[in-house]
């Protein structure tokens, strides 16, 4: 059943069925999710294929809603029996009684936002092994400091099912892949580390867009440039970020408080602010599922409903926020396409796709050019916020001071810290170039593929955590 | 589960000269109450195998969580292409038991947890939240308070003579507050761990969630300066935790440990004693045997500042011309790696308050973020991550402090622990508070 574009995993009288078994004790909502995931990774360390590995994640989960009540029971298995039996405990939750329920699923296709040219099983694995040693070899010969190099190739297909008591069915197939390469360089004890990702909802030809070599190259040369990288200021000051992942600050920071089960429970910065000025006038943000082949793209969420572009903030004026199921019905909102899960383990819960700050109208070099004094971050590399406060930090994986509006020397060990909300309002600078960069975001104990991106943008102050106050004084 | 040995055979079959099986079967029984309802409740029971074979000296790994025997098959067969891609190494090979290996019984598994109702459980989650309503006037809301009880049976078979499995289960219990004032929020958590179901204690884990959360609102950054900073223990575990994973065997020999080539030497102060004790049945990565069936020991890796010894699985000691010391850990879904199984820091005898009454101008780290997302380099030791906390002066709390960063180099930090409390608390890590005497504190 699995590689089959769009299929689905489950005959729809025995979802009717189970859906049927879970409505059974007086439900006002059941919803069975089936997912087939078939998993291709391999891994270089040390210029050695270490670990292939294959893996196969099948099962199903019932969910059943009644009031503010829900309960889930998932089981390894798609069949039939199995499937009722889930749907009998996740029933027993819920206590009440109800005649037969008959459920009339209706067939929806989920939109082709990702075609796929290269499917994972069409390329022979030693081909995509001398793919990953080749990589190995580039990032080695970029620089003999080079000490040690990790490559990865993690291919996904992911194919599901969502049918639920409103008549729902869907199916979609998602292929994504992800190239990751670490290297370590090392020199009179100092030790460095580049890093590079790069994934997209595409099958191999990911390494057609950026060659195994040029992502090896890439990884050794961020190594090499923070072994000779002097520590960075601390202090607060003017911050450009280029563009791409860059955006992961503005997906921590404020992305996580935009997601509406947050705000239903009162505890984002952003709950209560519809219509408000939020952020400078030159920010707005969008979230969007539908960008082709994007790595947190798909056609329909985990709850069956489409994926959609939401703007979120709008010239700096605050529009919308991210709906799941529940939280849509608790707000009483239309749902926006934003129920994610992990796998068929877990309930689905709102969540980002491909988040952004969108284009402006600056133009990049134009940004550095007017900026006399401040730190260039050219690479974050992952940050984390509290939800309540907003507060953040992240770690800028590659930096550079900036003089008189041109990029000086390498910096490294920087931190960016503040506040979702205040930084919103410091942005004073966007510019036309917007990119992403893939992530995998943690949520609820839940990981979900997740692009963040955003153009070239400057931050007028914010608090930089460096290291060369400390450094010096030790030496 | 059925014997899985026809799965041996059949990889046999296939051309691998050696099998291992790692079967997982757990259960878990979950909710979450809000508002005086029950929000989520989860109920599930889950399995997966892994299957590595050895084909020639080439090592080939593949997993599912389909069960049926069509699935296990395709599994293993699987497996065994895979083994084809590898680069062949002659270390490679599956744990050997010796004529006398002994799997020792541990008291893990309490009958009695699985006795305890739903309902009780559920009254429980509820106690928690009505309780932290009341605690502080400060707690604008009660986020969400939950229980779980999990169990959980490992099963390692190999074609060397392996046969194991152990059950293991436990219960947790966890609160989330919100405190407001001045217009401010602050969160607060907590959550513990407990192997018996009365051993959970849900008044504790209320008290210092609402402490959590009261006494850091309203934080400000401080000035940039130098100061002493205490490590709550909490923070503490997430430090181990993440440090845990380089005192390993192969990161060390890959150059990817600040500890690399120091054994013998001190590598912290006198005050530091780090243990990965399996055999110590209140952590909750307590097991008779490790995920390639080796039998687990209490092994000392920093005694009193001396580093005594890099933890290992079967693959990383024969490369290091060791034995296994039974640290193979592994998801189904995931290869073998060294790591601790049930670390801990040995605490101190001095309480808390004593060690902050002997802070002269010092930060007690309640938070910190990025810790996990490249704010601590594992590999050069340098550590830059945000915190929140309470300021300290001479020996008393001056006000809540957020929106900083702490920064230092781990090599030198742990040389300057000059303080461990006796607040030990297993999470992540079995941990202590710890005081650092100087680290650089960005803030306005």
């Amino acid at each position: 059943m699995a590689g089959n574009a769009n299929g689905i995993l489950v005959l729809p009288d025995v979802l009717s069925k189970v859906i049927a078994a879970a409505m059974r004790t007086g439900a006002d909502f059941a919803e069975v999710f089936s997912e087939d995931t078939l998993i291709e990774s391999l891994s270089t360390d040390d210029g050695r294929m270490e670990d292939v590995n294959s893996g196969r994640d099948r099962g199903a989960g019932v969910r059943v809603v009644k009031g503010e009540t829900s309960s889930y029971c998932f089981v390894d298995s798609l069949e039939e029996d199995a499937l009722l039996e889930a749907a009998r405990t996740a029933a027993a939750a819920v206590t009440g009684a109800r005649g037969d329920f008959v459920v009339d699923l209706i067939r929806r296709e989920a939109s082709l936002i990702s075609p796929v040219k290269k499917l994972p099983s069409s390329v022979a694995k030693p081909r995509k092994a001398e793919m990953l040693l080749a990589t190995d070899r580039a990032a080695r010969a970029y620089d003999p400091l080079i000490r040690q190099v990790t490559v990865t190739l993690n291919e996904t297909v992911r194919n599901t099912t969502v049918a639920n008591s409103e008549g729902v069915l869907v199916g979609e197939s998602a292929t994504r892949t992800l190239f990751t390469v670490n290297t370590v360089a090392a020199k009179d004890g100092v030790v460095q580390t580049g890093y590079v990702r790069r994934g997209k909802t595409v099958g191999l030809e990911l390494l057609d867009m950026w060659t195994p070599e040029e992502c090896g190259k890439e990884s050794a040369r961020q190594a090499i440039v923070n072994l000779h990288a002097a520590p960075a200021p601390s202090g607060q000051m003017t911050v450009v970020m280029t563009n791409g992942w860059g955006g992961v600050l503005f997906h921590e920071a404020c992305g996580h408080s935009l997601e509406a089960d947050g705000i239903m429970r009162g505890s984002s910065v952003f709950a209560g602010k519809i219509g408000q000025k939020v952020g400078n006038e030159v920010v707005t943000a969008v979230d969007d599922p539908t960008v082709p082949n994007e790595w947190g793209s798909y056609g329909a969420d985990d709850e069956g409903n489409p994926g959609q572009r939401k703007v979120l903030i709008e010239n700096g004026v605050l529009r919308d926020y991210m709906w799941d199921r529940k939280s849509a019905k608790k707000g009483n909102h239309a749902m926006t396409g934003n129920g994610r899960r992990q796998s068929y383990h877990y309930i689905a819960i709102p969540r980002m796709t491909n988040t952004c700050i969108w284009n402006g109208t600056s133009n990049a070099d134009e940004i550095l050019a007017g900026t006399d004094d401040g730190l260039y971050a050219k690479g974050l590399r992952g940050g984390q916020v509290d939800s309540a406060t907003g507060d953040f930090v992240f770690v800028v994986s590659e930096a550079y001071l900036i003089k008189n509006g041109r990029l000086g020397d390498a910096v490294r060990g920087a931190t960016l810290t503040g506040n979702g909300l205040a930084v919103l309002g410091e942005i004073d600078a966007v510019a036309d170039n917007l990119d992403f960069g893939p992530g995998m975001c943690g949520k609820g104990g839940q990981n979900a593929p997740a692009a963040c991106g955003q153009p070239t943008l400057r931050i007028r102050k914010i608090t930089v955590g460096g290291t060369a106050r400390r450094e010096r004084r030790g030496q | 589960m059925a014997d899985l040995r026809y799965l041996l055979d059949h990889a046999k079959k296939q051309g691998a000269r050696e099998a291992e099986l790692y079967l997982m079967e757990s259960g878990n029984w979950e909710c979450r109450v809000y508002q005086g309802e029950i929000e989520d409740l989860r109920a599930s029971a889950s399995n997966g195998l892994a299957v590595r074979v050895l084909a020639g000296d080439s090592l080939g790994i593949a997993y599912t969580t389909d069960l049926r025997p069509e699935g296990c098959l395709e599994a293993v067969e699987r497996a065994v292409a895979n083994a084809g891609i590898s680069s062949p190494d002659s270390l490679r090979e599956f744990f050997t038991p010796a004529l006398d290996t002994k799997y020792i019984t541990l008291p893990i598994c309490d009958e009695q947890l699985e006795q305890v109702s739903s309902e009780e459980k559920i009254r429980l989650a509820l106690d928690m939240e009505e309780m932290a309503k009341g605690r502080d006037a400060r707690i604008q809301k009660v986020l969400g308070t939950g229980v779980t009880t999990w169990s959980f049976k490992v099963t390692v078979l190999n074609t060397r003579g392996v046969n194991a499995s152990y059950r293991s289960d436990g219960a947790n219990a966890g609160a989330n507050v919100l405190a407001a004032s001045g217009g401010v929020m602050q969160g607060g958590h907590d959550y513990r761990f407990a192997r018996a179901w009365k051993d959970l204690d849900p008044a504790a884990i209320v008290d210092r969630a609402v402490h959590h959360a009261v006494s850091l609102v309203g934080g400000r950054p401080v000035e940039s300066q130098d100061a002493e900073v205490i490590f709550d223990r909490d923070v503490s575990a997430m430090i181990w935790a993440m440090l845990g994973r380089t005192l390993t065997g192969e990161e060390a020999q890959k150059g990817r440990s600040i500890f690399a080539g120091r054994v013998g030497q001190k590598v912290a102060s006198d005050l530091v004693t780090l243990i990965d004790d399996p055999l110590r049945a209140d952590g909750p990565g307590a097991s008779p045997f490790d995920d390639e069936g080796v039998p687990r020991r209490t092994f000392p890796i920093i005694q009193d500042g001396v580093l005594k010894g890099f933890m290992y699985d079967v693959y990383s000691a024969k490369k290091a011309g060791v034995v296994s010391t039974g640290h193979a850990r592994r998801s189904f879904r995931s290869p073998v790696s060294a790591s601790p199984a049930n670390l801990y820091m040995r605490p101190g005898s001095m309480t808390l308050d004593d060690v902050v009454a002997s802070t002269k101008n010092g930060f007690l780290v309640m938070e910190v973020k990025g810790l996990g997302v490249g704010g601590f380099n594992v590999v050069s030791g340098d550590m830059s991550v945000g915190a929140s906390g309470l300021w300290i002066k001479e020996g008393e709390y001056v006000g809540p402090v957020r929106e900083v960063t702490i920064a230092g180099n781990l090599k030198q930090m742990l040389m300057e622990v000059d303080a461990v409390a006796n607040d030990f608390k297993w999470s992540g890590a079995g941990t202590p508070s710890f005081r650092v005497k100087k680290m650089a504190v960005s803030g306005k």
